[in-house]
């Protein structure tokens, strides 16, 4: 095939690699995404919501190739059709055991699966809470985790049980239906009862004066009152949070403390109203009505609890869900990283070409990515371990497109395409445990600080890794080339020009931390694991410029030090927060601390393998 | 002469060794913190001098490697503006790395850290140390005048004579635990106590040395003569009072007190929350500050805005619920007379090391292309 023709062809490969479309009973959910929740401190839409639990539950923001929302609409509406979705991962083989399930080993489960053994787990969990953070081996944890995600689903699976019809709420007396003008024919849901509570009342302290034998009217009207009363006491304080009682920056309540609080408030009862429709629609598959109410109920509840900002930022937030915009990035630079790596030994034009392309192509759904993120929550790019990944890789990238526009050797290509794949690879990992868009805690609640110190710190992050990975090739093209080679010059040039513009910036992100914890705290510098960690990598950094400066190392010397810096790194930015919860304790982070070890041995024998088969080589050179 | 002198002294070898040493404090030190604590971190490996591995092998604390790299960056930019080699970017970047390490010891050498818990409604002038303890000497049970001496805690060792004032008494220190628990046994011959505290037992210290209580044992000697025992424990109901002393003082032990320049009355703390979650939003205090020449002020102390007065600083810290339901707002209070330094020292070296890296950047881009040209 001539390569002329690869371009246009992975170009076109890439755009139509995209999730498979939604089908649907009711076909589509694009009022149901925009639906706003109050959840964690913040008003986000369905889409968001659904999303984040899903992923909490079982690790994917899909189910059976379906948006999240959609799964949580069957999970709200019909939550009898639920209970046999696979949804909740498991990852430790020893939990099913303990759980005397069938031992299918680690998977995702469903309720139904899971449900026979809910009392031994509540005993396990409980058990389990009460030990130390440390004290806790990764089985119990895992159990407690499973634990609160089956709790969080009985709650959802209750959230909304007022829409679904349910015995209780039969009635077959069609005199009874109409005295309480209920419709002829069909299934009641509490909701339908619930609105004729008065006439109930006011019907039963009429036949409870009458002394005839109770036939099926009466029978059935008090089972109605008597369902009503206990339906209501048993459920309260249930998620999701989607009703604006008082608006402002009141808390938002969930529909059934709307249902037993809000009798009073028209409003509200017009949004249950509208919730119940929705159900019935929604079992009913049909399209049109759902739409109509969830309009109905869309309208009520921004015009009461949200502004106009937040409003705008709900279609944002649901756009960039679907976006996806980091995962299309991500292609591209895997795309651009294998052509990269492919022109250096087959000298094509086009693969050069097409590997600039597709990064520079990479960098347009990454920034989208960063930018509606920062308008979205209103904040500077990075906020919290998450958005580090997003934004470091993004500078490593321009970092590499200056280099490459510089020597045009391919090396910065190669650089900014690795890094930006590496990097957002990673930050799948840190994006999985829940709202990446959460609110800011009081003490780092500070947009001018979040863009200063926090900004620069991952500026200068980036600037490290950048050398780190130039450090990489040096010491890979060292093998192969003499120590006066121009190429080999070239990328130690850039590898210093690197490792400086990181020191920089991680020097002055390092002292804008002090500043920041002077102003918020009192002192300058504490010496805590944060600051330490930052310190370590400013310290390696100077003493591998001046050791290079006293020519105590050589340019191989340089290289193999931007490499082990790269450990530096990643224990300043991940390593510190394992220390923060305990060494010793497991978890969620045991994957990141075997993650964590695992670069760190990379990184180790990739200097202590290369660097001195290089040095070999020159030595060899030099006496031969 | 001079030149070879400070060619040795700012040599980079000793720059590299010393960077290396800090390194590896840094890392230690903080693995060290995992199962000891912050606090003691710092005093091992930090505030120290040298550190003893094991108890017998002597390594350089973080303030002799730092004082070395003090004098080897002054010498090697002395060094550069004798010989000439005006280097500027070099030389601004060590000038202002220069006045960070300045700024770090004028800060730990001269400030002062302490706290001020107050319950809604209640005001106070004096701020109290987490970790420090202190010597008080005061007259007993209240009379006569409000003449306070004090001495800290860590001025005390066994076997060091203390002069009272007055001149008659000395008091000759026997024990100083940090950490201990004072107890009733039965001893031969029981120590002055105003508890009735016969003993102290040692206690391991813990992470947080805010609830280590120390105690001292002394012994008063009165005009060269040794008279009784004493007994002191942080634990004491009130302090002891020093038998036969014509001036009628009592000595005790309290944890370090700052005078502040104002009266701080705390008029409501305020906790908000982000709707409907538990995370926290923002504390704030609303204090009046009531100065020593009569003026009042209304000031709104909250994260990251704290109140700056008269060489002080009082950051919201954090806060809990008295019995009865009152809050109690804790304010951090910090005297710091460097407390500008570093926010210089950060400016001037950033600015060197662009100079020096961007001049750096520009000589390679002219030589290659020059080079190209060529």
């Amino acid at each position: 095939m001539k390569m002329r023709w690869m371009l246009p062809i992975v170009l076109v490969l890439a755009l139509i690699v995209r999730p498979a479309p939604v089908r649907a009973e009711v076909d589509s959910l694009q009022v149901w995404d925009h639906l706003p929740v109050q959840n964690d401190g913040r008003v986000m839409p369905m889409d968001s919501y659904a999303r984040n639990l899903l992923l909490g539950f079982s690790g994917k923001s899909t189910f059976q190739r379906q948006p999240a929302s959609k799964w949580l609409a069957r999970l709200l509406f019909t939550p009898e059709a639920a209970r046999d979705d696979a949804i909740f991962l498991v990852d430790n083989p020893e939990v099913v055991e303990a759980l005397g399930l069938s031992a299918e080993g680690r998977g995702r489960y469903s309720f139904a699966q899971l449900e026979p053994a809910l009392h031994e787990l509540t005993r396990l969990a409980r058990a389990a809470f009460h030990l130390d953070d440390e004290a806790r081996s990764p089985v119990e944890t895992e159990l407690m985790r499973l634990y609160s995600n089956l709790s969080l689903y009985r709650q959802l699976s209750q959230g909304l049980d007022f829409t679904v019809p349910r015995p209780d709420f039969e009635v077959t007396s069609a005199d009874l239906r109409r005295d309480l003008e209920l419709p002829e024919t069909g299934a009641l849901t509490l909701l339908d009862v619930r609105r004729q509570q008065d006439r109930i009342n006011a019907l039963l302290k009429m036949t409870s004066s009458s002394t005839a034998p109770a036939d099926t009217y009466q029978q059935e009207l008090r089972r109605l009152s008597t369902a009503l009363r206990m339906w209501s006491q048993q459920r309260g304080s249930l998620p999701p949070a989607m009703i604006p009682v008082s608006g402002g920056a009141e808390p938002w309540v969930g529909p059934w403390d709307a249902l037993n609080f809000g009798a009073n408030n028209e409003a509200v009862q017009a949004d249950l109203q509208a919730l119940n429709d929705m159900a019935a629609a929604f079992r009913a598959g049909q399209q049109v009505a759902f739409d109509i109410a969830a309009r109905n109920l869309a309208s009520s509840v921004t015009k009461r609890g949200t502004d106009a900002k937040q409003v705008r930022n709900l279609k944002r937030e649901v756009q960039y869900n679907r976006a996806d915009a980091f995962y299309r990035a991500e292609l591209f630079y895997g795309l651009a990283f294998l052509m990269a790596l492919l022109s250096v030994p087959f000298r094509g034009r086009w693969l050069y070409r097409a590997a600039s392309l597709l990064v520079v192509l990479a960098l347009i759904p990454h920034s989208y990515g960063i930018l509606a993120r920062m308008v979205i929550m209103g904040r500077p790019p990075v906020t919290n371990l998450y958005t580090t990944f997003i934004f470091v890789s993004w500078v490593c990238v321009v970092i590499g497109l200056v280099v490459e526009y510089l020597q045009r050797n391919r090396m910065g290509l190669i650089t900014a395409s690795s890094m930006g794949l590496a990097l957002l690879m990673t930050s799948a990992r840190f994006g999985s445990d829940g709202d990446t868009m959460g609110v800011m805690v009081a003490v780092l609640d500070s947009n001018f600080w979040l863009a200063t110190h926090v900004v620069t710190i991952a500026i200068g992050y980036a600037g490290c890794c950048a050398a780190g990975l130039l450090g990489h090739i040096y010491l890979l093209q060292a093998l192969r080339r003499d120590p006066e080679d121009a190429a080999l010059k070239e990328t130690y040039n850039a590898t210093y020009g690197a490792l400086a513009f990181g020191l920089i910036f991680a020097f002055l992100g390092t002292m804008l931390g002090g500043i920041w914890a002077d102003q918020s705290w009192g002192r300058f510098w504490g010496w805590d694991p944060k600051e330490n960690g930052a310190l370590v990598i400013v310290l390696w950094s100077s003493i591998l410029f001046h050791a290079r400066l006293g020519r105590m190392i050589g340019p191989l010397g340089f290289a193999a030090g931007c490499v082990l810096g790269v450990i530096g790194v990643l224990l300043a930015w991940m390593g510190v927060n394992l220390l923060a919860v305990g060494l010793h304790s497991y978890g969620f982070t045991s994957g990141i601390a075997r993650g964590l070890a695992i670069a760190c041995g990379f990184e180790l024998l990739y200097v202590a393998v290369l660097a001195p088969l290089a040095r070999r080589r020159a030595q060899t050179r030099v006496t031969g | 002469m001079m030149q070879r002198i400070l060619g040795l002294l700012g040599s980079l070898r000793i720059t590299v060794v010393g960077l290396l040493l800090l390194l590896i404090l840094t890392v230690w030190g903080t693995l060290y913190q995992v199962d000891f604590g912050l606090y003691r971190a710092q005093e091992r490996f930090y505030q120290s001098w040298f550190l003893l591995i094991g108890g017998a092998i002597p390594f350089p604390g973080a303030q002799l490697v730092m004082l070395v790299l003090f004098v080897n960056m002054l010498a090697s930019i002395l060094l550069l503006a004798l010989r000439g080699r005006l280097r500027w970017g070099l030389i601004i970047t060590h000038a202002g790395l220069l006045l960070m390490l300045a700024a770090g010891a004028v800060t730990f050498y001269l400030g002062k850290e302490a706290h001020l818990s107050l319950v809604e409604g209640e005001g106070s002038n004096v701020a109290q140390s987490y970790n420090e303890w202190e010597l008080v000497l005061l007259p007993s049970g209240g009379a006569g005048g409000h003449q306070v001496s004090t001495l800290p805690l860590r001025a005390l060792r066994p076997g060091r004579k203390i002069p009272l004032p007055g001149g008659q008494h000395v008091l000759r220190i026997e024990e100083v635990r940090r950490h201990s628990q004072a107890v009733r046994e039965a001893v031969e011959v029981a120590p002055v106590n105003a508890s009735g505290f016969t003993g102290l037992q040692a206690r391991p210290v813990n992470k947080e040395p805010a609830a280590d209580l120390p105690g001292v044992m002394f012994t008063l000697l009165e005009n060269g003569q040794e008279k009784d025992r004493y007994l002191l424990w942080a634990g004491d109901a009130a302090p002891t009072e020093l038998r036969g002393d014509a001036g009628r003082r009592a000595l005790g032990l309290r944890r370090q007190r700052l005078l502040l320049p104002a009266v701080i009355q705390l008029l409501d703390f305020r906790r908000e929350l982000h709707p409907g979650s538990g995370i926290a939003k923002s504390y704030s205090s609303q204090v009046l500050v009531q100065s020593n020449e009569g003026s009042e002020r209304k000031v709104l102390i909250s994260m990251n805005k704290p109140l700056r007065l008269q060489g002080f600083t009082f950051y919201q810290s954090s806060f809990s619920s008295a019995p009865g339901g009152r809050e109690v707002s804790t304010l951090s209070v910090v005297q710091n007379y460097g407390r500008t330094m570093p926010y210089l020292a950060t400016g001037i070296t950033v600015l060197g090391m662009l100079l020096h890296f961007t001049g750096m950047l520009v000589t390679r881009l002219r030589q290659r292309s020059e080079g190209r040209a060529a």
